[in-house]
């Protein structure tokens, strides 16, 4: 349930940003999560939605993107996203990958009112 | 009003593991990040560890434990630098508590300082401690599944120890499935596998350590 530590970072980043840029409201959180990454985003709404009640940010909506494993193949240069947690080249079968993104966790916006 | 932020999640946890790693590196200190599910042994493998290179190098453990201090209390005999870490309830350390848990060891005179990381598979892995290498364990009690259920971990650390060889004529461990699953997660991974209790196998992770401190630039 590390959920909670992420979502406890976003919200302390979100109001930041808000305080920053005088909002009074927030609506909605945009943020990326790669297929990497072992978050559930029932539990991240679930948890965001306890820690910021009563906040600016009550209500917001989260918008999670999901970020396919890519990697780029060290032996052939292929580029491909990895399914069924295979981590070898689908061209040339080398086990040599350098990760382009899966890893993500990002938070790219977020929207609000004045 | 959109407003863009473009900023990472942990970046706080990683600028503070990035500080760690700066101090170590500065220190010539090793640090071991292990992470298995609870029982999987790591704590005997430390005391097999601490045992074994008692002579050799100057050691510290800090431990990651939810209420107790007892995996602590177990390494007590060896009166060595030990730090707990009670995350009250969290699944996982962090490199703020990592970082606190530092300042209350005497870093001129260490070479490896392994810490013991809450027991659980999943939430450890997510977060970097400022550590050389993290080090899976799995025990062949727990199935031979797990690296294809839990893939990150698998995929993040640099060695894995299978313990508990020794049982896996009382369990359903099937070791052809297991190997073809880490082939797949992760075929660069070298895997040694152990009994601590039975003490098999240990050379070859005591080799790794003292491998590795040549790589971490640990000479004094």
């Amino acid at each position: 349930m590390h959920e909670l530590t992420v979502v406890s970072n976003i919200f302390k980043i979100i109001l930041q940003t808000a305080k920053n840029n005088n909002l009074s409201k927030i609506s909605k959180i945009n943020i990326k999560v790669g297929r990497q990454r072992h978050l559930a985003p029932d539990l991240m709404e679930f948890a965001f939605n306890s820690v910021s009640k009563n906040t600016i940010a009550a209500g917001a909506s989260l918008a999670i993107e999901r970020v396919d494993i890519r990697m780029r193949c060290s032996s052939c240069g292929l580029d491909f996203v990895v399914g069924d947690n295979t981590y070898l080249c689908i061209s040339c079968g080398s086990p040599k990958l350098e990760t382009i993104s899966g890893k993500d966790l990002l938070i790219e916006s977020i929207e609000g009112e004045l | 009003m959109e407003i863009s932020i473009m900023k990472a999640v942990l970046e706080e946890n990683d600028d503070r593991a990035q500080e760690i790693t700066d101090l170590l590196k500065k220190k010539q200190i090793l640090l071991l990040n292990l992470i298995s599910s609870p029982g999987s042994g790591k704590t005997t493998l430390l005391e097999r560890t601490v045992e074994h290179f008692k002579n050799r190098y100057s050691i510290a453990v800090i431990e990651g434990d939810i209420t107790t201090a007892r995996d602590a209390e177990r390494l007590e005999k060896y009166n060595i630098p030990l730090v707990v870490i009670n995350t009250d309830g969290a699944c996982h350390l962090n490199s703020m508590s990592v970082k606190k848990a530092l300042q209350k060891i005497d870093l001129d005179n260490l070479d490896i300082i392994f810490v013991e990381n809450v027991g659980n598979l999943v939430c450890p892995s997510e977060f970097n401690i400022g550590e050389n290498a993290k080090v899976a364990i799995l025990s062949t009690a727990e199935g031979d599944d797990k690296p294809a259920k839990y893939p990150l971990l698998f995929r993040e650390s640099e060695l894995m120890i299978l313990n508990k060889t020794d049982l896996i004529p009382y369990t359903n461990f099937n070791k052809k499935s297991f190997y073809m699953d880490l082939e797949k997660i992760n075929k660069n991974l070298p895997v040694i596998e152990t009994s601590c209790t039975k003490n098999l196998g240990l050379s070859k992770w005591f080799e790794w350590v003292e491998q590795k401190t040549i790589d971490g630039g640990v000479i004094k």
